[in-house]
C-alpha cells in the first residue's frame, strides 16, 4: 500500500507531469514531421528546360517504387502477358538504352522519373513514388523497316507505339481485383451440388474475398528480390494502397471494371473476350493515341462521358512559339497552361501543380516546348537522303496547294536554336478565327471549318466540349466559386501559381492550321492518327480502310509507319477506319486520290521535298 | 481598493499551480502533432495545416476569451489566461505560417484573394497578438496603460477575426465550431458583466 499513499500524495504532481510530457512528446513529433519532410523532399529547381521536359515530374506520380516494382510478379497476366516481353515492350515504352542512365532510374523507361513526392498532392513523403514527365508521352524511337537497330530517341515528337490507356487500365485492374481469402478457398473446394447448369460466378461474399494486392503481398515479392521494407515504408505504401483502393472503387460508377485478364471461359468461347487488355473490345483507343478530353472531363466534370470518341494521336510539340493557339482544335493560347492541362491529363491535379518545383517544372517544360525543334532531318535520322532535283519540283506543288495553311521551310536551315519554318499566325492568323476561303491567305493559325477539311470530328465535337473550357480554367483559379470539396468540383481555394487568363481557353470546333515542321516524326499523321504514311496523306496512295498498329517498322520510302492489313507478331491492333473516331478521311490536299487534278508525278515530287522538312 | 495595513495578516503565498500549463501545453502539443500529421496526406499539405491548426487556435482561445471575460482579479486567474492565450498564439503563428506558404509567401496574392480588408485585418491581429505575447512575458502582470489598451485590442480583434472567419465565411464544421465558441464566450461576458456589476453594490441583491 505504500506505492498507494506516495501516488496519492504525489498525484496531482504525476498527473501534471504526465501531460507536460504528452504536450512534449507532441511538440517534438510535430517537428520531428517537419523535420523529416525536407529530408525527404529537396525541391530542385532544375535550370536545364530539356532536362526537365524529359525526367523531371510533372505531378503525375501514381504508384510506389516499390510496388511498380513487384507489380509485373504479381500480375503477369497484365503486365507481361507475352513470353519474353516485359510491361516497356508490351506497352509501348521506350526503354533507356545508356545503361549508366537506366540503372540511375531504376530501369525505369524514358519519361519516367522517380521522386518523394505523393499522388495527387505532391506532399513529401518517404517512400518513393513513380510519376511520367512529358517525355513518356512526348519521345519516340522509329526503327526502320529492314533494319532494326532501335535510332537515337527523338524528343518533343509523339510516342507513336505507347499503348497507355492499357498501362494505366492493367494498374487499375491490379488495384481492384479481389481473390478468394482462405474462407472463400474452403467454400470454392466444398461447391454446392443440385444446381442446374448455369455460368454462375461462385456465390462469395465480401467477407469470403480479399485483394490481391495486399501489403503482405506486396511484401513477400519484395523480399524475394531482396528489398526489406522500414516501419515508415509500411505505413506510407499501406495507406497509399488503402487510399487509391477506395478512390478506385469510389469511382467505378465513373470508369466502371476494368474487366481483362479475368475473363470467364464462356466469355472467351463466345468471343466476348480475349486475353490481351490492350485489344478491342477493352480498349478503343490503340498505340500512340489517347482520350485526354475524356481523362479531363471525367476529372473536372465528374461524369462517365462514355461515348467520347475524341481520340488524340500524341502530337509532336516541336515549335510551340509558333502555335498562338495549340492543341488540334487551336483551343488552349497560354504555353504554361498547355503544359498544365497536359500534365492534369496524365494525373496531375491543381494541388500537385501548385508546389513551387512543380510548378516550375510546368513553367520550364513549357519553355522547352516553345522553342523545340526536331534536331534531325530524315536523312541524317534515317540515311536516306531525299533527290534532289525531285524535291527542287515537289517545293512548287507545295508552295501551291499546303504553303498558305501551314508554311514552310526557312532556306538556308538556319543553326539551332534559331526556328527552321517560316510562320506567322501573329500576322496572318487573325487569332485563331475560322478561315475564309474566299479570301487567299495566308491562313496561319487559322481554324479550318469542318465541312471545308473533312477530317474525323470526334475530336472537335465531343459532348460537353463547350462547357470544358470554363471548368478546367476554373480548377486553376480562385476568382470563382469554391468547390465543396474543392478537390472535386469549383474553383482552387488559393492563388494557384500557373492561374491562366479565362480568354486563353476556349471551344472552337474546328481545326486549326500549324506549321510541320520535322513532318516524318510526325507520323501516323492527322490528330486521330488515322493515316499511316504521308503518301498517304497527299493522297498519292490510297489510304488504307483497316490496318494494324503496334511496333511498326518505319517505311522511308512512303514517309510514315508501314502498317500491314493483317496482324502479326508486333501488328496487334486492328485499327478499323470505320469506327466511330477513326475516319481517315478528309485533308484532300493537294487532289482527292485519283480525282479531279490528281497528277501521280506531281504527288512523288511533293512527297520527295517533304523528306526534306 | 485598500492598500493591506500591517494588521491583516498575509497569508503565504501558495506556490503557484501547474495546471494551467500542463493542460495548456498537453492540448497545444497533441493538436500540433495530430494538425501536423494528418494534413501529410490530404489533398494539399500547406492549406489543410492551415486549416487543421485554426481549429487548434479556436480549442485553446475559447479559454482565454472566457478568462478574459470573467476579470483576471487573482494571479492564479491571470496565470490561466496568460498560458492559453500564449498557446493559442503559437497555434495562430503555426497557422499563419501555412497560410502564408499555401500562398507562396506572397502579400499581393494574399491581398488578391482575401481583399484589402480581410488581408489587413489579419496582419494588424497578427502583429497585435505578437506584440501582446511580447509585452506579457517581458513585463508580467503589470503593463502600463498603453500595454493594457493594446491587450484589450488584441483580444477584442481576434475575437471578432475568429468570429467572422468561422461563423460568418464558412459552412459546416468550422462554422458550427465558431458558433460553440460565440456561444461560450458570450456567455462568459454576460456572467462576468453581472458579476462586475453586483460586487460593485455590495448589500444590493
Ligand atoms: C499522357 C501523355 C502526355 C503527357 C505526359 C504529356 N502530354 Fe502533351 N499532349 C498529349 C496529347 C495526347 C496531346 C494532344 C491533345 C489534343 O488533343 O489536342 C498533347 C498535346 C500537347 C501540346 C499541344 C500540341 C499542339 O501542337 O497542339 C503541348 C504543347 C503539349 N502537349 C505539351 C506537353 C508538355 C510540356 C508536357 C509535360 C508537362 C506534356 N505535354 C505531357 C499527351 C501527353
Ligand atoms: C486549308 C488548310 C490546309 C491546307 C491547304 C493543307 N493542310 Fe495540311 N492540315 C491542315 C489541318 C487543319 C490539319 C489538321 C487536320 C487534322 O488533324 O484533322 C492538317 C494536317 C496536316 C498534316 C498532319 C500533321 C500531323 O501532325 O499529323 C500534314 C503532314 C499536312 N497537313 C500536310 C499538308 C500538305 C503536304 C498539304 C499540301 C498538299 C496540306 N497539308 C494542305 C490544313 C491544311
Amino acid at each position: 500500500m505504500r506505492w498507494f499513499l506516495w501516488f496519492k500524495r504525489n498525484m496531482e504532481a504525476i498527473l501534471q507531469a504526465l501531460l507536460i510530457l504528452a504536450g512534449a512528446i507532441g511538440v517534438l513529433a510535430a517537428g520531428a514531421i517537419v523535420v523529416l519532410e525536407h529530408a525527404w523532399v529537396t525541391p530542385t529547381l532544375e535550370p536545364d528546360a530539356a532536362e526537365v521536359f524529359r525526367h523531371r515530374t510533372i505531378g503525375t506520380e501514381f504508384a510506389p517504387l516499390a510496388v511498380l516494382q513487384v507489380l509485373p510478379d504479381i500480375f503477369p497476366q497484365y503486365f507481361q502477358p507475352k513470353a519474353g516481353e516485359d510491361w516497356i515492350d508490351h506497352f509501348g515504352f521506350i526503354r533507356r538504352t545508356d545503361s549508366a542512365d537506366a540503372a540511375a532510374n531504376h530501369g525505369l523507361p524514358v519519361g519516367f522519373c522517380v521522386t518523394n513526392y505523393q499522388p495527387s498532392s505532391a506532399s513529401p513523403s518517404p517512400v518513393p513514388f513513380v510519376g511520367l514527365s512529358c517525355a513518356a508521352c512526348h519521345s519516340v524511337q522509329f526503327r526502320a523497316k529492314g533494319d532494326d537497330a532501335p535510332r537515337e530517341v527523338i524528343f518533343a515528337a509523339g510516342n507513336a507505339d505507347l499503348d497507355l490507356i492499357p498501362f494505366f487500365e492493367s494498374f487499375r485492374a491490379a488495384i481492384l481485383f479481389k481473390e478468394p481469402n482462405e474462407a472463400g478457398r474452403k467454400k470454392l473446394a466444398n461447391p454446392p451440388s443440385g444446381r442446374p447448369y448455369n455460368h454462375d460466378t461462385p456465390d462469395l461474399e465480401e467477407s469470403e474475398l480479399q485483394n490481391v494486392l495486399n501489403m503482405d503481398r506486396i511484401e513477400a515479392e519484395l523480399n524475394k528480390k531482396s528489398v526489406k521494407l522500414n516501419v515508415l515504408d509500411r505505413l506510407f505504401i499501406g495507406r497509399w494502397l488503402a487510399a487509391v483502393q477506395a478512390q478506385a472503387l469510389k469511382t467505378i460508377p465513373k470508369y466502371d471494371y476494368p474487366f481483362w485478364g479475368h475473363e470467364k471461359p464462356y466469355q472467351i468461347a463466345n468471343g466476348v473476350a480475349g486475353d490481351d487488355g490492350r485489344l478491342p473490345p477493352y480498349n478503343t483507343v490503340g498505340p500512340g493515341r489517347t482520350q485526354p478530353f475524356k481523362t479531363l472531363l471525367n476529372s473536372v466534370l465528374d461524369l462517365p462521358v462514355n461515348l467520347n470518341r475524341g481520340y488524340s494521336k500524341i502530337p509532336a510539340v516541336f515549335n510551340q512559339e509558333q502555335w498562338v493557339w495549340s492543341q488540334f482544335d487551336g483551343t488552349i493560347k497560354d504555353h504554361v497552361a498547355r503544359s498544365a492541362l497536359a500534365a492534369m491529363t496524365a494525373g496531375a491535379t491543381p494541388d500537385s501543380l501548385d508546389q513551387p518545383e512543380l510548378a516550375h517544372n510546368i513553367k520550364q517544360a513549357a519553355e522547352y516546348t516553345r522553342t523545340a525543334r526536331c534536331r534531325k532531318t530524315f536523312a541524317e535520322y534515317f540515311g536516306v537522303t531525299p533527290d534532289a532535283a525531285r524535291a527542287e519540283r515537289g517545293k512548287k506543288v507545295y508552295d501551291q496547294h499546303c504553303a498558305t495553311c501551314h508554311g514552310g521551310p526557312v532556306v538556308p536551315r538556319p543553326a539551332a536554336p534559331a526556328p527552321y519554318w517560316a510562320y506567322n499566325p501573329q500576322d496572318f492568323g487573325d487569332d485563331g478565327r475560322p478561315l475564309d476561303p474566299k479570301n487567299p491567305g495566308p491562313w496561319h493559325g487559322r481554324l479550318v471549318p469542318s465541312e471545308l477539311l473533312g477530317t474525323d470530328t470526334a475530336r472537335i465535337t465531343f459532348r460537353y466540349g463547350d462547357i470544358a473550357p470554363f471548368q478546367l480554367y476554373r480548377r486553376f483559379t480562385y476568382k470563382t466559386e469554391v468547390g465543396h470539396p474543392y478537390t472535386e468540383f469549383g474553383g482552387y481555394p488559393l492563388v494557384h501559381q500557373l492561374e491562366f487568363q479565362r480568354d486563353h481557353i476556349r471551344f472552337t470546333g474546328a481545326y486549326v492550321n500549324g506549321p510541320i515542321d520535322g513532318v516524318f516524326a510526325r507520323a501516323p499523321f492527322l490528330h486521330n492518327a488515322s493515316v499511316p504514311t504521308l503518301a498517304q496523306l497527299i493522297n498519292l496512295k490510297e489510304r488504307p480502310k483497316v490496318f494494324y498498329r503496334g511496333k511498326n517498322r518505319y517505311d522511308t520510302a512512303d514517309v510514315g509507319l508501314d502498317c500491314p492489313e493483317k496482324p502479326d507478331a508486333g501488328q496487334y491492333y486492328r485499327f478499323d477506319t470505320s469506327l466511330p473516331g477513326n475516319s481517315n478521311a478528309g485533308h484532300d490536299y493537294p487532289w482527292a486520290f485519283q480525282g479531279k487534278g490528281w497528277d501521280k508525278a506531281q504527288l512523288e515530287d511533293l512527297l520527295e521535298y517533304l523528306k526534306t522538312f | 481598493m485598500n492598500a493591506p495595513t500591517a494588521t491583516v495578516a498575509i497569508p503565504p503565498q501558495a506556490p503557484p499551480t501547474r495546471w494551467p500549463f500542463a493542460i495548456a501545453f498537453a492540448l497545444f502539443g497533441l493538436g500540433l502533432a495530430a494538425a501536423v500529421a494528418v494534413s501529410l496526406t490530404e489533398q494539399n499539405l500547406n492549406l489543410y495545416r492551415a486549416r487543421f491548426t485554426i481549429w487548434l487556435v479556436m480549442l485553446l482561445v475559447t479559454p482565454a476569451f472566457c478568462r478574459y471575460a470573467l476579470g483576471r482579479r487573482t494571479d492564479a486567474q491571470w496565470r490561466r489566461w496568460r498560458w492559453f492565450w500564449t498557446f493559442a498564439g503559437l497555434a495562430y503563428f503555426v497557422h499563419l505560417y501555412y497560410g502564408l506558404r499555401a500562398f507562396h509567401f506572397s502579400l499581393n496574392d494574399v491581398y488578391a484573394k482575401q481583399g484589402s480588408l480581410t488581408a489587413t485585418s489579419n496582419l494588424i491581429v497578427s502583429a497585435l497578438w505578437a506584440l501582446d505575447l511580447v509585452q506579457i512575458w517581458l513585463l508580467g502582470r503589470n503593463l502600463p496603460r498603453w500595454g493594457r489598451v493594446l491587450q484589450f485590442a488584441a483580444v477584442v480583434l481576434v475575437f471578432i477575426s475568429a468570429f467572422t472567419a468561422t461563423v460568418i465565411f464558412k459552412t459546416g464544421y468550422i462554422h458550427n465550431a465558431g458558433l460553440v465558441m460565440t456561444v461560450i464566450v458570450a456567455g462568459c461576458v454576460v456572467y462576468g458583466l453581472l458579476d462586475c456589476y453586483s460586487s460593485r453594490q455590495p448589500g444590493k441583491p
